[in-house]
């Protein structure tokens, strides 16, 4: 401090202490003191055992530094408890919509497995049926044991039955090819089904954390409040 | 009883400032002694809140 505040410190000493100061080195703790307001609190922290009115001055001082901490913990912890409060609804709804979706997904997992089962018997009905055919077709006798001499109706039914070996075949391959689909939709559906677990779980996890958190800060606020009134 | 000039020291050691009015100074004036009116000061709201950062960091610890 230069010698101008030095001296409005001792004029502050000699305002409150009057002749109670005599016999102090005050010059001392204005000299450990950087600036006037330091030095007030200094004084008064250093006669503070000695003389009553200083002790209900700094004892007022502390009273409303602990209020003021009470106010602002309190405060920061309504603060806290809000935002787990928020944050739990919001994890909650994000479990509802997640499940939801979940379900969704089952039921159309559960339509594609009705109709790939359908496909399955579809392909071994036609299967047999082409089976059938390709035996009629290759047997030499199937038509020589015929009584029938018109040779030309047994050509006439022989590309016949060519004619519908070739569309069972195109439709067997069609219906294959259809199959393939629905199980690339159904292991993609899988997929999402398995992210869909994980998300859950995960959003379990949140919601188990959030519930054992919350009774605490509840508790916290509730002694806070306890303390103040 | 106090003088005029001491009220206005007090009042420039303890708040900072000059009283507001004449008034205020002859209000204070009958007080025994300084200290009286330095003690009233020091734990008047304005002191508290002028000094807050100070008290908070010497007292608080």
């Amino acid at each position: 401090m230069n010698p101008r505040e030095k001296q409005q410190c001792l004029e502050f000493a000699q305002l409150l202490l009057g002749d109670s100061g005599r016999g102090t080195d005050i010059a001392i703790l204005v000299d450990r003191c950087e600036s006037l307001p330091v030095f007030r609190i200094a004084l008064l922290l250093e006669f503070e055992a000695s003389i009553a009115p200083i002790q209900r001055v700094v004892a007022k001082w502390r009273e409303s530094l602990s209020r003021s901490d009470a106010g602002s913990d309190s405060s920061g912890l309504h603060f806290a408890a809000e935002m787990m409060a928020l944050k739990q609804s919001e994890l909650e709804r994000a479990l509802r919509d997640s499940t939801s979706e979940m379900l969704d997904k089952l039921k159309m997992i559960d339509t594609f497995t009705t109709q790939q089962a359908a496909l399955r018997d579809e392909l071994l009905v036609m299967g047999e049926l082409i089976s059938g055919i390709g035996k009629r077709a290759v047997t030499p006798d199937h038509f020589q044991e015929r009584d029938s001499v018109d040779d030309n109706a047994s050509m006439h039914t022989h590309e016949l039955l060519v004619l519908k070996q070739g569309e069972i075949r195109q439709s067997l391959r069609d219906s294959t090819a259809s199959l393939l689909d629905n199980l690339k939709a159904l292991d993609a559906l899988a997929t999402t089904q398995s992210d869909l677990k994980a998300n859950l779980v995960e959003v379990s996890d949140f919601l188990v954390r959030f519930q054992q958190k919350t009774p605490k800060i509840q508790a916290g606020v509730a002694e806070l409040q306890g303390i103040q009134s | 009883m106090i003088s005029k000039e001491q009220i206005i020291l007090l009042y420039r050691r303890i708040l900072d400032r000059e009283p507001e009015s004449e008034a205020v100074i002859q209000e204070k004036r009958p007080s025994a002694n300084s200290a009286d009116v330095a003690i009233e000061m020091l734990m008047s709201d304005e002191f508290l809140k002028k000094n807050a950062d100070v008290i908070k960091s010497m007292v608080g610890r």
